[in-house]
């Protein structure tokens, strides 16, 4: 094993006098599945999900509730449900594993998404339509946007507010998911968090362009674009459930990639490895000898909280 | 946080508040409409934001203050610019100006993150990058709501100069 790992670490080198297509292909695969390029990609892809949604979900509902409704409005329910969500979770969101929250925050997103492509819309959107280009319908929709169009029909207070209450889901979701995945890069290294901020980088330039492409380019409605956008949840569970490797023993360590032991040693080793994560996860409490919280810990927990978040304020 | 805060707030107020009145006669840019403006300084602004957030593992900055006052910096230079018109002098000064502010703010994103988990006691990074990520949202929100006073008053200020070009979005 210890002969196969040190032969596998050297790059696949095709032309090298001793490289069979077995072996190239299984040092290919042995890179390719390695944490170090695992761990990054799958952060990438947790960033761009949790972001594209966040915008996508944005925009469509921007053109649903249609320029009548300030665009401030709009951004307030898209902001300050995630600026309230960072605020109190990290306090007490320690209590629930990675795992439950990655799907809550599917859940989520998806719930936003379905409230506001599945609900009554009675604006009629402007997209574009055989001639027009993307470029024109784009600006009609920045005009909109912008409270410049000229003559839109107003929509009923209960189908905004199912809008907007679409969008709040978003946000809470997109709120969960930075504030978790960014504290779950602590056990995973620097090309964690590399990757993530890449991802949230990216969502930026794709969220927008893929929205716009699929709604003028391709000319579906808004509804459509929505709901076809509805499979990008899925690859944020297939990144966290199926790409990211298990957690290193601890916290930032670094050199040697663990074995994959739930390929190994079995089921004994998994639940370990699930409890050492959910008591990781209740490290910010102030761990006792048996991992277990009572009450008068939590509210020293809490405190103690508090006043390492006070540190932070000015770096 | 506070860095963070800064630079969100001021990169946002920009973006919702200012850029829309940064407009240029429209022979001297390359656009042929006054609302090509808007999209394209947005889709400067995701660029450098996805450089800069890209350059983890190649850029190093240890100051979070200095870039949170840069990007201030560009704040009020492009204030000045929607309020005199003779600051900048081309349009491409301007897309330049605002990709620097992506660069800008990816940067401090980054470095804030970063410095977290090398400064921070293991025990305690955890937390400390979750509780952090509410000054980005905190720097969002209240540029939101400043934004949208500023872009009104600054296209106001606009028009009662001759300057009708934000009306003509």
């Amino acid at each position: 094993m210890l002969l196969a790992s040190s032969h596998q670490a050297m790059l696949p080198n095709p032309l090298s006098p001793s490289t069979t297509l077995p072996s190239f292909l299984s040092a290919v695969r042995f890179h390719l599945t390695s944490p170090g390029l695992l761990i990054p990609v799958s952060f990438l892809i947790l960033g761009l999900i949790n972001n594209i949604l966040y915008v996508v979900i944005l925009s469509a509902a921007l053109d649903l509730v249609g320029p009548t409704v300030p665009k401030a409005l709009v951004l307030l329910f898209d902001v300050f449900p995630s600026f309230l969500i960072k605020l109190v979770a990290p306090y007490f969101i320690h209590r629930v594993g990675y795992g439950t929250r990655v799907v809550g925050c599917v859940l989520l997103a998806t719930s936003g998404m379905a409230l506001i492509a599945l609900s009554p819309s009675s604006v009629p959107v402007p997209h574009a339509t055989g001639g027009e280009s993307m470029w024109e319908a784009g600006k009609e929709r920045v005009e909109g946007w912008l409270g410049r169009d000229p003559s839109p029909s107003r929509p009923p207070a209960a189908e905004v507010a199912v809008k907007l209450l679409g969008i709040a889901f978003a946000s809470v979701s997109s709120g969960v998911g930075e504030l978790s995945f960014l504290a779950l890069t602590s056990f995973y290294g620097q090309s964690a968090l590399a990757g993530w901020a890449s991802g949230t980088g990216a969502a930026g330039l794709v969220g927008a362009g893929a929205y716009v492409t699929a709604t003028t380019t391709w000319g579906y409605s808004v509804r459509s674009s929505l709901i076809g956008f509805s499979f990008l949840p899925l690859l944020m569970l297939g990144a966290y459930f199926g790409l990211l490797p298990e957690k290193p023993g601890g916290v930032g360590e670094e050199g040697y990639a663990p074995v994959r032991a739930s390929e190994e040693t079995g089921e004994e080793t998994e639940e370990v490895e699930e409890d050492e994560r959910r008591d990781e996860g209740a490290g910010s409490l102030g761990r006792t000898d048996e991992g277990k919280v009572d009450d008068d810990r939590a509210a020293g927990g809490f405190v103690a909280n508090l006043r390492r978040a006070q540190r932070l304020v000015v770096p | 946080m506070i860095p963070l805060f800064l630079v969100y707030m001021a990169e946002y107020t920009i973006n919702q508040g200012v850029t829309p009145t940064v407009l240029y006669p429209l022979k001297e840019t390359p656009f042929h409409h006054y609302r090509d403006f808007y999209p394209t300084y947005g889709a400067l602004y995701q660029l450098g934001v996805f450089i800069s957030r890209s350059s983890l593992p190649f850029v190093r900055i240890q100051s979070l203050y200095i870039p949170s006052l840069l990007q201030w910096g560009n704040f009020v230079l492009l204030v000045l610019q929607a309020v005199y018109f003779t600051i900048i002098p081309s349009v491409w000064i301007v897309f330049l100006v605002i990709f620097w502010e992506g660069l800008l703010g990816g940067i401090v994103y980054i470095s804030t993150f970063r410095r977290i988990g090398e400064e921070v006691p293991p025990a305690e990074r955890e937390f400390s990058l979750a509780a952090t990520t509410v000054s980005d949202a905190a720097g969002i929100s209240l540029a939101s709501l400043v934004g949208m006073v500023v872009e009104t008053r600054l296209c106001k200020w606009q028009v009662d100069r001759g300057r009708d070009w934000c009306r003509r979005l």
